[in-house]
């Protein structure tokens, strides 16, 4: 879909859906990681389980503070941020994700709910990504989230098997 | 509407570039508690007292809570953004038009306050960790279209988070 592109109802309430039960399917997850594998990569050279986790709450955070901006600003330029930098800082890589989690949770509950309250033309009020140089909708950020989470929640799962041998 | 609309006095404090060992233990504990005052605050407010606010015109408490999970979430952005890039440019935004988007606008605070406790949690985590040169990294802040450095960061935080406690402790019943 195109940045500016509106979603359907249908498919704008299934991402919505999506969105909302995200942080309990990557609870269950990580409640099936032993705390060993947390340090593990899903493929060599990739981030740890812990650093996917922290990068998602970080992710979906600036996912917030941009849906905020674009329902109280016109057509507002956003801050990018270097992902790779931030998932390397200690805050990044540390195995403790509690927090990480919980910030996880508050703000997809945050998010559901904006997305239970907004109307028509609030879904396609937009954001100016000044990297990719796009302007984006509300309605494609939803949908971009929503596939971003699922993403790295595949991600996650390889890491589960106790089996399977993977790089530190 | 309510606003916030009172000037904000911390665009004329000045926070030390660099905390002495002392100042940045305080300022590092106070970080560390402050959700769980604000929780406390919240739990002793009656269902009657949270749609008052402390001034005429100002913020009931739920407005209060929900602006510091936001606005702590900006700083959060701001600070990792300082640790990582060459002096970049803050996040700005309306704190007065973000107090009125949907999830902000009503009386219950329970995510808002998961929100404050999991930030700070990971901001104290965070500050402890820095390196004194890290501790220098400047961001420019868009409002007060000054430099911040990631120590002035840490005490604007404490600051703001203890200015918007007292404006709820105001609310408590006597």
């Amino acid at each position: 879909m195109s940045p500016s592109q509106h979603l359907s109802d249908a498919d704008f309430e299934r991402f919505r859906d999506q969105i909302a039960t995200f942080p309990e399917q990557v609870r269950t997850v990580v409640a099936e990681l032993t705390p060993a594998r947390l340090g593990l990569r899903y493929r060599e050279g990739g981030w740890t389980a812990a650093q996917v986790i922290n990068h998602l709450a970080d992710s979906h955070l600036n996912a917030l503070v941009r849906v905020k901006l674009l329902l109280t600003e016109d057509n507002p330029t956003i801050v990018p941020y270097d992902q790779d930098s931030w998932a390397s800082l200690p805050d990044g890589r540390t195995e403790d994700v509690e927090d990480s989690l919980r910030l996880l949770e508050a703000v997809h509950r945050k998010l559901t709910y904006i997305l239970h309250h907004v109307s028509p033309s609030d879904r396609a009020r937009t954001y100016y990504h000044p990297e990719y140089k796009e302007t984006r909708s509300l309605d494609y950020t939803v949908s971009m989230y929503a596939a971003h989470g699922l993403h790295h929640l595949a991600q996650l799962r390889s890491i589960l098997p106790a089996e399977a041998e993977l790089p530190r | 509407m309510n606003t916030s609309s009172a000037p904000t006095p911390a665009a004329t404090l000045n926070f030390p570039i660099l905390l002495s060992p002392e100042e940045r233990e305080e300022a590092l504990k106070k970080l560390e508690i402050l959700p769980v005052q604000v929780r406390t605050t919240v739990q002793e407010l009656t269902p009657a007292r949270m749609g008052l606010s402390y001034r005429e015109g100002g913020w009931t408490a739920p407005q209060l809570v929900h602006h510091l999970a936001d606005i702590h979430g900006v700083f959060w952005l701001r600070l990792k953004l300082a640790l990582t890039e060459p002096h970049p440019i803050g996040h700005a935004f309306n704190q007065d038009a973000w107090a009125e988007t949907p999830e902000a606008n009503i009386e219950a605070v329970d995510d808002s306050l998961l929100m404050l406790e999991a930030l700070h949690g990971r901001a104290f985590r965070l500050f402890l960790s820095l390196t004194e040169e890290e501790r220098l990294r400047p961001f420019r802040h868009p409002r007060y279209q000054r430099d911040f450095t990631a120590d002035q960061l840490l005490s604007l935080w404490v600051w703001h988070g203890e200015h918007h406690l007292a404006q709820m402790r105001t609310i408590l019943p006597n």
